[in-house]
């Protein structure tokens, strides 16, 4: 919306000053989306400048702000009730609204933080079912290292804004493997 | 095909080995979190970010406990790492693990404040 204000009120200044202190009879004239026009004077350049700024507006108009969110949640139970964590309340932006199709295919628009420098900070994808053993899948563009995630082969179309996630991601029931061994696991009590 | 051609297919060869056993010789390492109610019933902790670290692969990628509590990190190889659990940004419990060279290296439940 600024900007096609700004390509209509823009190309104004040039047409005033050139054909203010520059008088010219100066015309603008051919095929126009298939019409033959013929345009003069300040006008025509006013046209001019227009259509350039047109042809050279940003592609990618639509596009996420980062903004941040700051609040306080409280918690009102009965008198007799038992007080919960206050770390246990999800909270959820929607959109996106992160839902996976028939077929097990997903395809949902996520915001991305862009720094200072350009850089991009993709956020990850956290993936669970009932019953199956949960997968973090990094969206991080730098350097992969199946370390600590699964290795999925991931392709970034930079002008399309598009990952591609090339490697179908498997969850697996914890039904099929060794059970869990919670009692005599690595032990990590004591704090450092 | 000329001779450093070949020798050069063959280290990319001997490096995609050494890569393919580095992840073969990995081990899943999963636990659960969970949280202690005022009158001392545990339950699950879930969306909590957990990561491994040692001085010779660095930090890990970071994975998420689910609904249940439990989390996976996939891909760990054997050995000495430290365990984070980031209870807040910046904020980590920590907790030394030995990871062993088996499917699964399971670690004790961990409470989380």
């Amino acid at each position: 919306m600024q900007f096609m204000a700004l390509a209509v009120v823009l190309p104004l200044l040039p047409a005033f000053i050139l054909f203010k202190f520059l008088p010219s009879t100066g015309d603008v004239s051919g095929p126009l989306k298939g019409l033959n026009v013929k345009f003069g004077g300040a006008f025509g350049a006013y046209l001019v400048v227009f259509l350039a700024l047109l042809a050279v507006r940003p592609q990618d108009l639509k596009h996420y702000h980062t903004w941040r969110v700051v609040g306080q949640i409280e918690l009102a139970q009965a008198s007799d009730e038992e007080a919960p964590n206050i770390h246990d309340v999800l909270v959820r932006v929607v959109p996106p609204h992160l839902d996976v199709m028939n077929g097990g295919t997903f395809a949902f628009d996520i915001p991305v933080l862009e720094d200072d420098q350009g850089n991009l900070d993709f956020p990850d994808l956290q993936l669970d079912l009932r019953s199956y053993q949960g997968i973090t899948v990094p969206l991080n563009n730098r350097v992969h290292k199946p370390y600590g995630s699964i290795d999925v082969k991931r392709a970034y179309d930079e002008k399309a804004k598009t990952i591609t996630i090339q490697t179908p991601i498997t969850l697996q029931s914890t039904r099929a493997v060794a059970p869990y061994d919670g009692q005599h696991g690595e032990k990590v009590t004591g704090q450092p | 095909m000329s001779r450093s051609k070949r020798r050069a297919l063959s280290i990319v060869f001997l490096l995609g080995l050494l890569l393919q056993s580095t992840v073969a010789g990995s081990s899943i390492v999963r636990g659960r979190l969970f949280r202690v109610t005022p009158q001392g019933q545990s339950y699950p902790a879930g969306g909590i970010g957990v990561s491994v670290t040692n001085t010779q692969h660095g930090r890990s990628s970071m994975v998420y406990s689910g609904a249940d509590g439990m989390f996976y990190l996939y891909n760990i190889p054997a050995g000495a790492f430290t365990l984070e659990v980031w209870t807040a940004r910046n904020q980590a419990l920590r907790f030394p693990i030995q990871v062993y060279e088996q499917p699964y290296t399971d670690i004790n439940p961990i409470k989380v404040p």
